[in-house]
């Protein structure tokens, strides 16, 4: 099954968007995850059961939103794709290995893209489930360091893609969280 | 092998970018019958490429050529060669056939 899988990933360039889906919503699920956290610090409440609830109601969201809604747009994209490939050729391919391989991508990419954001933010609060043994605001800069070392990871990901200098691309995307981290503490002013 | 047992079949075929050449080959040469495919691309566009495919066995089943031909999406467009029978029979060649002609030059 995980050949046949992979056969019709490849068969539609389903690993290229499975990239970007992947990328783009665990980079979605840190930053929100981050805009929680400093939300909570600068209004005194790291609560971890808050924090803990409102990340999960947040990346379930995001997990439905993500999942459904990649669903919808690529089941539209691929039928239209294969209606034009079936112009070309003056042909019916309803019986054919596109269909098939359409369907299968359509659903790992929908369940990539929900996931991708609901793990990243499951993550990043992770130590927030070990306030037992430590504190609050242990477990809130602990959950800063995991979302920069996530977004850290993602550049290194997209910088091996692009065959860029993957430090560099590591670097870029903590600078981008740096500044949302930032921009969401100067809140704390008003 | 039957009397009448299809030999030797050369077909244009039309196909999407998309569909691997090597992934048609390699279901085609395990039809049952079948002892060996060459597929040629001689033209490509943005979206197919026209191909020719010569196929030889002992016994060639053509529907399920065909079946195996379209679970690819591929599309035949025209049957040019048939050759069936107990024996292998190659194209005979006249000096004062056209065809022919254009072969021997």
């Amino acid at each position: 099954m995980k050949k046949d899988i992979q056969k019709d990933l490849q068969l539609t360039q389903g690993y290229e968007n499975l990239r970007r889906y992947f990328v783009m919503n665990a980079f979605d699920g840190v930053l929100t995850v981050i805009g929680i956290l400093i939300g909570t610090y600068i209004t005194d409440s790291i609560n971890p059961s808050v924090v803990i609830k409102i990340t999960l109601a947040t990346g379930l969201t995001m997990f439905v939103s993500g999942t459904f809604g990649t669903f919808v747009t690529e089941k539209a994209e691929r039928k239209k794709s294969l209606r034009d490939m079936e112009k070309a050729l003056l042909a019916d391919l309803q019986t054919s290995i596109f269909k098939k391989a359409n369907k299968t991508t359509t659903l790992i990419l929908s369940i990539v893209d929900g996931l991708s954001s609901l793990m990243a933010s499951i993550l990043v609060i992770s130590p927030f489930f070990f306030t037992l043994l430590i504190s609050s605001t242990t477990a809130f800069y602990i959950s800063i360091g995991l979302a920069l070392t996530c977004l850290f990871s993602l550049g290194i990901f997209l910088g091996k893609i692009s065959e860029e200098k993957i430090f560099l691309s590591g670097f870029k995307m903590l600078i981008i969280g740096t500044i949302a981290i930032l921009l969401t503490s100067l809140l704390g002013l008003i | 092998m039957p009397n009448n047992a299809i030999r030797r079949l050369v077909i244009d075929l039309l196909k999407p970018l998309e569909s691997s050449l090597i992934d048609i080959s390699k279901s085609l040469s395990i039809i049952e019958g079948i002892n060996g495919v060459n597929l040629v691309v001689y033209e490509m566009d943005r979206k197919t490429e026209t191909l020719k495919a010569t196929i030889e066995g002992d016994d060639i089943n053509f529907e399920k050529v065909k079946k195996t031909l379209d679970e690819f999406g591929v599309v035949l467009h025209s049957l040019d060669e048939v050759a069936a029978g107990k024996i292998l029979i190659e194209e005979s060649q006249i000096l004062s056939d056209k065809h022919s002609l254009k072969r021997l030059k």
